[in-house]
């Protein structure tokens, strides 16, 4: 018996020893701009409505977001989705503590209130029409109102792809329905409704408050990126796009979650269109 | 509350009538366990945050059978965690069944087990199946162990199974783990080393996990400051087979003590390191003095990216680690300490830890008639030094490279934990007894708990002794922890009054009276009784638990709050 142990251990560890897998880099292949593999259905430029961007800069400990947040569903009630919102929980006052341990900031968020130097909030910029960026609750509708409807620039059609495995595939299209000087970007935000954390109401700690439009992130850069490489697309031309994310490793719920698009002019920020698309739809 | 009465009714029915003599002879057969009940009836706190739960009766039961027949035993334990106690739920270790069997046999020469097993190799750095009821860990192996021993002093072990997760089945893993060590023990293989005093002992292991890669990762990467993009990391690039190998040495000369083990792991790309590439790497040293009256002891931890998990994409705490990176800070039982427990880093983590004892003789001027015992202790963490790779920068993420590099003995910038502690005993007479402690704690919130700064408080704790008479004592333990920081100054109070061999009654309050937000001001107070008759405990206790953390060894998990009336009963035979 002993005369047979000591091969079969020098066996096993030669077994083991080969159970080790070297790779060789590179490890990752870096996609810049995934290849659409959808089909969009035919345009009819007459059912294109010309749909808003609201962000709402907001904060957990911030006393008068809640008034912001309402004032936000109302302007929802009367616009529908042609409004599409996105909250943003920037400054101070979105920072986490014990009392409020959930962090609901997001990069992008942060650095788009650095830049539009959004220092007290509620604040609401319209459109990225805003001059000075920002504005109080009681001013939004009157904003809303201010943006020629009429004026269609372009259409953006969005169909998201999402597995099981927590990849979702953003597919998007824009055609452009009349000319523009200026080079286009698209950014691609993700949104989460119904997120349950404590926020401050006045002098009252609401335990259980309901987050809505919570910007959770961006999926290309915040200020997204050059559609075509250039930017540059002629009136009548269509653009597709298609960028891949995962949502491995956050807590954000895809169920509650939406792929908001951003079309907006890369000089003076004006969004020339938006949409909005569920992520498990 | 009459669901409360039945369980409470039958438990103690079933621990009373249970045979009173430790184990049971059947010829050369033997049959041998152990029942553990815990069970709370909660009771919901808004103040507190204990929420109301739906089902208000929990408990966690389990039962161990054990038989031995000469070098034969086999086992097995029924686990009953349907509906566990909350913390246990909030783990996911929910479910019921035997969850952990085995048959043995053994004799000189050879050790081989079938079935489920716990096993450490060295100071597990390497592999460490282990079961640590309280934090609702049970690392077993699934699968079969051999132990030779081919010469007095050499021991070779060899372990191939897949790892315990909670009450998942094992049907379908596509993980497992292999592993062999070796230990030699040179006193034992030549007496003339021990005859002269020497210690010197030297073991190696190496364990391997197979985790199959069936997928492509998709990563987020940044290749421009405010562009982020898809990167994907191929299956064929996901290694399956990742090994850690460990080495180590004991070395000892009278009161002298050297222990040193050294661990690498290869490639392991997983989701606690970001994916990244780099190879894991562990030190652990230590080193005791001791003669009568005074003992020093020294030791000294080095982890880099030695997370090692049967499955790449399991972060939950303390679930599928194969291996165990300790945690050498001394370990209080001060009440209003534990929420400031250390839990070992085992991705990145620097530090070192020492311990002083001396006690001043008996009958001396300062001594006292029966002495006194001094002890100080200090400990300093920090996270690792690390520097981005080239690569790293470039595509804005550490995930799908080798990450970062780091020297190898230079703390980062993070200090993660700091004990500054003195601690000073003595017997008064031969009815008191004084313990005295002081404590000042350093403890980084943000990467020990997620939550926001630094935590910086100061422990002052007294724990009296008072034999009344005998068979009767009382111990009062007073402490008051001093901080500005997180939920800010506690104090604590326990009183506790023991009739041995079978009563112990206690009353306990904390009071957070200088937690920032004045309405959490709040007191949690405990009372307890215990019966004790030979090996049966049975314990009922009632009050508000705060909500924190419990940390044994390093190893923590998250306690909610609670309130309630709890019944924990135990007995083995």
């Amino acid at each position: 018996m002993k005369k047979i142990i000591f091969p079969i251990i020098i066996l096993s560890v030669i077994i083991l020893f080969t159970a080790c897998d070297r790779v060789e880099g590179p490890y990752v292949v870096i996609n810049d701009q995934d290849e659409v593999t959808v089909d969009f259905p035919d345009l009819d430029p007459t059912t294109v409505f010309r749909k808003v961007l609201i962000e709402e800069y907001t904060g957990h400990r911030c006393p008068n977001c809640p008034n912001g947040h309402e004032k936000l569903e109302e302007l929802l009630t009367r616009f529908g989705d042609t409004l599409i919102p996105v909250c943003i929980h920037a400054t101070s006052l979105a920072a986490p503590t014990v009392e409020f341990p959930d962090d609901l900031r997001a990069e992008a968020g942060l650095e788009l209130a650095t830049d539009w130097q959004i220092d007290g909030i509620p604040a609401g910029v319209i459109n990225r029409a805003d001059e000075p960026m920002g504005s109080i609750p009681a001013r939004w509708l009157s904003k809303v109102n201010a943006v020629d409807r009429t004026d269609i620039p372009a259409a953006i059609q969005l169909i998201n792809q999402y597995n099981e495995n927590g990849l979702l595939k953003v597919n998007a299209k824009v055609t452009m329905l009349e000319s523009h000087d200026s080079p286009l970007r698209l950014s691609l935000f993700i949104v989460e409704d119904g997120i349950v954390s404590p926020q401050i109401n006045g002098t009252e700690t609401i335990e259980n408050y309901v987050h809505n439009h919570v910007l959770r992130g961006s999926i290309n850069g915040t200020y997204g990126q050059l559609l075509n490489g250039t930017g540059e697309l002629s009136a009548g031309e269509s653009c597709l796009y298609a960028k891949s994310f995962s949502f491995v490793g956050t807590n954000w719920k895809p169920e509650h979650c939406s792929v908001v698009a951003i079309l907006y002019d890369k000089n003076n920020y004006n969004v020339l269109q938006v949409e909005r698309c569920p992520v498990t739809r | 509350m009459k669901r409360l009465l039945q369980l409470i009714l039958t438990c103690a029915i079933v621990a009373a009538c249970w045979p009173a003599q430790a184990q049971h002879q059947l010829g050369s057969s033997r049959i041998s366990g152990d029942f553990g009940f815990n069970g709370m009836y909660y009771m919901p706190d808004s103040l507190i945050g204990a929420d109301p739960v739906d089902s208000k009766v929990r408990a966690n039961a389990f039962l161990n059978l054990l038989y031995s027949n000469g070098g034969f035993s086999a086992g097995m334990r029924y686990e009953f965690y349907q509906f566990p106690l909350i913390d246990f739920e909030k783990l996911n270790y929910k479910g019921q069944g035997i969850r952990y069997f085995f048959a043995d046999y053994k004799n000189d020469f050879i050790q081989v087990t079938a079935g489920n097993f716990y096993e450490q190799f060295g100071n597990g750095l390497s592999l460490r199946a282990y079961e640590e009821r309280q934090l609702g860990i049970d690392n077993s192996l699934l699968g079969a162990r051999i132990k030779v021993t081919p010469y007095k002093g050499i021991c070779l072990t060899g372990v191939w199974g897949v790892e315990r997760l909670n009450f998942d089945s094992y049907v379908g893993r596509k993980d497992f783990v292999r592993g062999v060590d070796g230990d030699f023990n040179f006193g034992e293989i030549f007496p003339k080393i021990t005859e002269k005093g020497f210690i010197l002992h030297v073991g190696g292991s190496f364990v391997s996990k197979f985790d199959k890669a069936d997928e492509d990762m998709v990563i987020t990467v940044h290749p421009e400051p405010d562009i982020s993009s898809s990167g994907i990391i191929t299956k064929d690039k996901l290694p399956q087979n990742t090994p850690v190998w460990a080495t180590r040495a004991s070395f000892g000369y009278k009161g002298f003590r050297l222990d040193a083990e050294f661990a690498q792991k290869m490639q392991d790309p997983n989701v606690t390191n970001d994916f990244i590439y780099r190879k894991g790497n562990a030190l652990f040293l230590s080193a005791t003095y001791s003669m009568k009256g005074f003992g020093v002891a020294a030791s000294f931890i080095r982890a880099d990216n030695m997370d090692f998990r049967s499955q790449r994409m399991m972060k939950t705490n303390s679930l599928l680690f194969i291996n165990n990176i300790p945690a050498i800070n001394r370990q209080y039982s001060y009440h209003l300490l534990g929420d400031y427990s250390y839990a070992s880093q085992p991705n990145s983590q620097i530090g070192a830890q020492l311990q002083v004892n001396y006690q001043i003789p008996k009958k001396s001027k300062i001594g006292g008639k029966y002495g006194t015992d001094l002890t100080f202790n200090y400990s300093r963490f920090h996270n690792i030094d690390k520097v981005w790779t080239p690569e790293a920068i470039a595509i804005g993420t550490m995930s799908g490279t080798e990450g970062y590099t780091s020297n190898f003995f230079k703390f980062g910038p993070d200090l993660l934990y700091q004990d500054i502690g003195f601690e000073i005993h003595r017997r008064l007479t031969k009815k008191w007894e004084l313990t005295l402690a002081y404590n000042y704690i350093t403890y980084n919130l943000e990467l020990l708990k997620g939550h926001e700064g630094i935590m910086r408080g100061h422990l002052v704790a007294a724990d009296v002794l008072w034999k009344v008479a005998p068979k009767h004592s009382l111990r009062l333990e007073a402490q008051h922890f001093y901080t500005k920081d997180d939920d800010g100054s506690s104090i604590y109070g326990l009183l506790e009054y023991a009739i041995s061999p079978h009563w112990f009654f206690s009353v306990s309050d904390e009071w957070n009276y200088g937690n920032p937000d004045k309405d959490h001001k709040l007191h949690y107070y405990n009372i307890a009784a215990a019966y004790v008759w030979r090996t049966t405990r049975i314990a009922l206790n009632f009050g508000k638990t705060k909500e924190g953390i419990l940390c044994i060894g390093g190893v923590c998990r998250a306690v909610p709050a609670s309130y309630g009336v709890g019944l924990s009963i135990t007995t083995s035979f």
